[in-house]
């Protein structure tokens, strides 16, 4: 109010003239001094860049590893935490590159779920379970890595179907698109008895997924998902996230690069879903549905849905949340406090956490920005505000103030990032 | 002058509103078209047949003499042709320098491509300091910049600009038309601008084309314009005659 700021149309007064003298370059010299600043760009570009990465996976490792100290449950539960942050990140991909909000990206973890099943289920059992699957896939047994592949391709293959029908339309329309999928999927898988034993589901698939096991693949799907990020296909995509029209006035070919979006983040969803059907050990149709659509959708969401950071922080916080307001809700001891049962408060926190985040701080914990350690690098320095990694400060008192008692499961919340 | 742009009988009606009647337009190779006339007479809705954004109900859009009217806006991007937009439309997340490569990444060129270019362009505007800020904290006058600079870096053979000057102050008019000649000298493309500010106009421009509720009501070039009395009563007025 103090300063001579008149109206927002009026052109800052500091503005320096385009004319002054200096800025008139010849060409040749203007690309001299450029290239040997942009090949020291290049290389400092590169660090930065891969920054996001090294610290998101840090952070999954810290997790982890603090999981490692707890107790079985404790355990599981991180396993479980992995597995959704293979399936967000690879949400993420599509979702938070290209600002159109997909509710369909179950399809590829539900077909990625059930080809891990069917490929992994001991020989045995699946001839007892599905007599009436074809004799080739009876007798296939594929080892993890080999089947959570072909279930990525597999993924990939049902994307090209999806790309088909929904790549033309945007925003609303593209929501109810995808979520209309995910409901003629969830139906066939209802209804194909001979492969997916409709509603009774698929039981006995090796439950053997450890935090070991799934730690490698998440920080697989968190590379994948950078090296995306930073490529061309990628910047043209965000360019069009950004501002569609202008993104089109600049030769980019949307829907071109939202197929390939699409294509990545179909794998690494087809590879999450193999991970969460060897997690899980028994498969029904509703264990790759809506509340698991939800799930990831929260997750990125109060995460942040506009960066990659955004998606590994929201897996970890509302996995450790979740998992705090699951033993208040079953009651008896954490730590020294004896709590008595509060079924229902789960569901109620999370949700209200969802609405809480699109109130106050609606692009997320991150808001769009990416974890990183260089001070003036790409996301680092570009604003005037806080390092990156005080974003995360706001949320990690908020988990102080949801649960009654935080104990030590608080830990990986609070540290998430913080430098000090 | 070889042509390089040219319209021929484009109409453009908007469910029984007329927006455009039969207007051919010619653009010539190295040429600085200004394009005027008052609210509502066509002129952006013309610049968005030009860029592919607009689909003419009726009549042609020729680029070097080869039929474009089906192509959508980003292959007439990548064919050459560059436009501003008005509102500007920075992308707000990304910065300054982003902005600028990706009219060179959009177009699928690469990374060096457009790191070189985009240098440059922030050379010509000035615009060093600002490289590193987001698009969507800097003031309103560096905006419009950044937006001309956007569209340079697709090294246009056509660059259609949508008000550039508006909402600058005098002296800044004066110098985005200076800077506008000066890099028209450099790359040599050829230049649609719309304009309210006629001085820019007249000063800038080879040739001016003046349109009136959809229809043109004269080309020519500046001087001829300047005194032509159907124009000044229909929209210079007075003050263009001194």
């Amino acid at each position: 109010m103090t300063g001579p700021r008149p109206d927002p149309q009026t052109p800052d007064p500091q503005t320096p003239d385009p004319e002054t003298p200096g800025a008139r370059v010849t060409g040749a010299q203007a690309t001299g001094a450029q290239a040997t600043g942009a090949r020291a760009g290049a290389r400092r570009s590169v660090l930065a860049r891969s920054a996001p990465a090294v610290v998101c996976s840090l952070l999954v490792l810290a997790v982890s590893g603090l999981a490692l100290l707890g107790s079985e449950t404790t355990q599981r539960t991180a396993t479980q935490m992995l597995v959704m942050g293979v399936i967000t990140v690879g949400t993420y991909i599509y979702v938070g590159n290209s600002g159109v909000l997909s509710f369909g990206h179950v399809v590829f973890v539900g077909v990625g779920a059930y080809t891990t099943a069917l490929t992994t289920l001991p020989r045995g059992l699946k001839q007892a379970l599905l007599p009436a699957l074809p004799g080739w896939l009876a007798e296939l047994e594929l080892g993890l890595p080999a089947a959570l592949l072909v279930s990525g391709v597999l993924s990939v293959l049902v994307a090209a179907v999806f790309a088909l029908l929904t790549l033309r339309l945007d925003g609303m329309a593209a929501g109810i698109a995808s979520l209309a999928l995910l409901i003629s999927v969830n139906v066939v898988i209802s209804n194909w008895d001979a492969v997916t034993r409709g509603s009774q589901g698929i039981v006995g698939i090796p439950a053997d997924l450890t935090i070991g096991t799934a730690v490698p693949w998440l920080i697989g799907a968190i590379v994948v998902a950078l090296t995306y990020q930073s490529s061309r296909s990628g910047f043209r995509l965000r360019a069009s996230r950004e501002d569609p029209v202008a993104a089109a006035a600049l030769g980019i070919r949307i829907r071109r690069d939202r197929s390939v979006a699409l294509v990545i983040s179909a794998f690494v969803c087809g590879v999450g879903g193999g991970l969460y059907a060897r997690f899980l050990g028994a498969l029904t149709p509703g264990d790759v549905y809506l509340q698991l659509t939800l799930l990831t959708l929260l997750m990125l969401i109060v995460g942040g849905i506009r960066s990659l950071s955004g998606a590994v922080v929201g897996t970890i916080f509302i996995s450790v949340l979740a998992e705090l307001l699951r033993r208040i809700e079953a009651g008896g001891g954490v730590g020294p406090v004896e709590i008595s049962p509060h079924p229902g408060v789960q569901q109620l926190i999370l949700a209200l956490t969802l609405l809480l985040t699109l109130l106050l701080r609606p692009g997320g914990i991150t808001s769009g920005r990416e974890l990183g350690f260089a001070p003036s690098g790409w996301l680092g320095g570009r604003r005037k505000g806080p390092r990156p990694g005080t974003a995360v400060d706001e949320p990690a008192t908020r988990s102080d103030a949801a649960p009654p008692r935080a104990g030590r499961d608080n830990v990986p919340a609070a540290k998430q990032g913080h430098p000090q | 002058m070889r042509r390089l742009l040219r319209t021929s009988h484009v109409t453009v009606r908007f469910a029984g509103l007329c927006a455009l009647d039969d207007v051919d337009l010619e653009l010539g190779d190295g040429e600085i078209l200004g394009l005027i006339g008052p609210n509502g007479a066509g002129k952006t809705t013309l610049l968005n047949v030009l860029s592919g954004f607009q689909r003419p109900t009726a009549g042609e859009v020729e680029l070097d003499g080869r039929r474009i009217t089906g192509w959508d806006a980003p292959r007439r991007a990548r064919a050459g042709i560059s436009r501003t937009f008005q509102d500007v439309r920075l992308f707000p997340d990304m910065t300054v320098r982003e902005n600028c490569e990706a009219a060179v990444i959009g177009s699928g060129r690469t990374r060096s491509a457009a790191r070189a270019r985009a240098g440059q362009a922030l050379g010509w505007f000035d615009l060093d300091e600002s490289a590193d800020v987001l698009a969507r904290d800097l003031p309103y006058g560096v905006e419009r910049r950044v937006g001309m600079a956007r569209a340079l870096c697709a090294r246009p053979r056509v660059l259609l600009l949508d008000e550039p000057a508006a909402g600058l102050n005098d002296d800044e008019s004066a110098a985005m038309a200076r800077t506008v000649r000066r890099i028209h000298e450099e790359i040599g493309c050829g230049i649609v601008v719309i304009e309210h500010d006629v001085r820019v106009i007249l000063s800038l421009c080879d040739r001016v084309h003046v349109l009136d509720h959809g229809v043109t009501l004269r080309v020519g070039s500046p001087d001829e314009i300047r005194t032509d009395p159907e124009v000044v009563s229909a929209y210079l007025g007075a003050e263009a005659m001194e």
